[in-house]
């Protein structure tokens, strides 16, 4: 199932902290882990992650750094602590959101 | 669009700062080599997996613009203007109590001279001091004990070359990176040459310490960061004690020189108060009868101090300023000085680009540790001579030196979204 853009693109940075909370990744690590992990409903097109994964990097809430892996140099990301203080705020706006949202569509009944 | 060739191409039409083109389609050619290859791997064809990978990535000129709205030079304003600050500050009150004659015309000029150093610096790219080659900081550490074999008149152009030899040490602690037993012992040469410089040349206890704070500063820093690899241990002990036991054998032998007398002086000005203690109990006077607002009361021993312009003109210009316009001047300089360092410790904290980290390292613990001695020395406890505040004070031509350093710090802020790292370390570096 693919997605209004519109409803992904708001949550696009949470899930891009998200992913880089359990580890360090490089930009094609982390648009194919949100595609195996969504099961294909979040497929970001390299031009929606590198300038959020740069803007992220200018906000300090990631850092990057070269690596070589296999003879490849790669820029790989990490979660800095405020990504993480960030991390937690969004999710707790989400969680907050997507309750909202059920109360309403749930109607009456979750009322 | 079919190959990455004309998808890089057209993606980098839309981004205008030239310098940051090449580092930003570097990653997207990544990007599109890593699924390419992953089709590959699934048995789909060369020339399809890479019309598929291109097609893939999206909109070359979306993600252009998208690319170009993030990345666009970004001067430190705060920076900018606290170093704009300080160099008017200095050289208004130099104007209003200073040796005019003396010193106004050089300190204009030296200060023009450093004003194209700034530019250049803040223009140039800073990831050159990766590639200065290292024979620029042993010639330069020659050059500055040939000054003092000279004499008096070269003495000081050497002493102050010293105070620019850590940037040129830079190269020597970033390659240290690569863990290397060659690079490793380049490095221990490299320090080595900076502290003969301070102590065989300038001779000069306050610089050699400086010196000896500022490069083990930066070699902690790289022993931090795991740079260092397995040489860490031989490094840091070599780094450490033979400077040591040096200093403390000069400290020892010397018991009877100037430096040592003016150190006495400094820590108990009463033993010895029409000597070496003359200056410091006058500033702590200065201070002491200075108001927050206004001109101080003057007694007479105070005004023979101000009226000594070869005293008070550069060193003890704060004091001086202080006692005449208040401690609000005081407190405004040491205000800035303190913004600086915050903006250049966020800065380090904050750098991908480990060069960028290292040169803000470098700069910010050379003028933060001579700006210290610089508070402490007007207020009295004038410990450690150095060569003036950074930017404030008059130092002839390392004002030069100060403002091109300045100006690259300012580079590190202006490119540090684009600025990548030459080359891999063998070891990870510490995120973060």
């Amino acid at each position: 199932m693919k997605m209004d853009k519109t409803l992904v693109s708001g949550s696009s940075a949470m899930l891009v902290l998200r992913l880089l909370d359990e580890g360090d990744m490089y930009g094609y690590q982390i648009t194919e882990q949100l595609a195996e992990r969504s099961q294909n409903v979040f497929e970001m097109k390299s031009g929606t992650l590198y300038p959020l994964l740069h803007t992220l990097e200018q906000k300090g809430f990631v850092t990057a750094y070269q690596r070589t892996e296999g003879g490849r140099e790669r820029r790989y990301y990490a979660i800095t602590e405020a990504g993480r203080r960030q991390l937690a705020e969004k999710r707790e706006e989400w969680e907050s959101y997507t309750l909202a949202v059920n109360k309403v569509l749930g109607g009456a009944s979750n009322a | 669009m079919r190959n990455a060739k004309d998808f890089l191409a057209s993606a980098g039409e839309q981004i205008r700062w030239k310098r940051a083109r090449t580092p930003l389609l570097r990653e997207l050619e990544d990007h599109i080599t890593d699924r390419r290859e992953a089709l590959a791997a699934e048995g789909v064809e060369p020339a399809e997996a890479e019309e598929r990978a291109v097609l893939e990535m999206g909109d070359p000129v979306e993600i252009g613009v998208e690319l170009d709205r993030v990345h666009r030079p970004a001067p430190n304003w705060t920076l900018i203007g606290c170093a704009a600050a300080l160099l008017a500050a200095g050289l208004a009150l130099m104007w209003a109590l200073g040796d005019r004659e003396t010193y106004m015309a050089s300190m204009v000029t030296y200060t023009l001279l450093g004003a194209a150093a700034l530019v250049g610096g803040y223009f140039l790219d800073y990831t050159l001091l990766a590639k200065c080659p290292r024979w620029v900081l042993f010639a330069a550490s020659g050059l500055c004990v040939v000054g003092c074999v000279l004499g008096n008149r070269f003495m000081s152009a050497a002493a102050q070359l010293c105070y620019f030899l850590p940037v040129l040490f830079i190269p020597f602690v970033y390659r240290a990176r690569s863990g290397e037993k060659r690079d490793a012992a380049m490095l221990i040469y490299g320090g080595a040459a900076c502290v003969a410089a301070a102590v065989l040349g300038a001779s000069w206890m306050s610089l050699g310490i400086y010196i000896l704070v500022v490069c083990l500063g930066m070699v902690v820093f790289a022993a931090a960061k795991g740079w260092l690899g397995q040489w860490k241990r031989r490094v840091l002990l070599w780094c450490f004690v033979p400077p040591t036991v040096v200093f403390a054998l000069l400290y020892t032998v010397s018991a009877d020189s100037l430096n040592y007398r003016l150190m006495a002086g400094a820590i108990n000005p009463e033993s010895d108060p029409m000597g070496m203690g003359w200056v410091p109990l006058r500033l702590r006077e200065l201070i002491a009868t200075s108001r927050l607002f206004g001109q101080g009361q003057t007694g007479e021993l105070l005004e023979s101090f101000i009226a000594r312009n070869d005293i008070c003109s550069v060193e003890s210009l704060l004091a001086v300023a202080s006692h005449q316009f208040g401690l609000i001047v005081f407190i405004a300089v040491a205000a800035l000085a303190v913004a600086m360092g915050v903006v250049i410790i966020r800065g380090i904290r904050r750098q991908s680009c480990l060069l960028g980290s290292l040169t803000l390292l470098t700069v910010g613990l050379s003028f933060g540790l001579r700006a210290l001695a610089y508070f402490a020395a007007n207020l009295g406890f004038n410990l450690f001579w150095f060569e003036g505040l950074p930017l404030f004070s008059y130092c002839g031509k390392l004002m030069v030196l100060d403002m091109l350093a300045t100006g690259l710090v300012l580079s590190v802020f202006r490119t540090g979204s684009i600025s990548r790292d030459t080359s891999a370390p063998r070891i990870d570096p510490v995120a973060g």
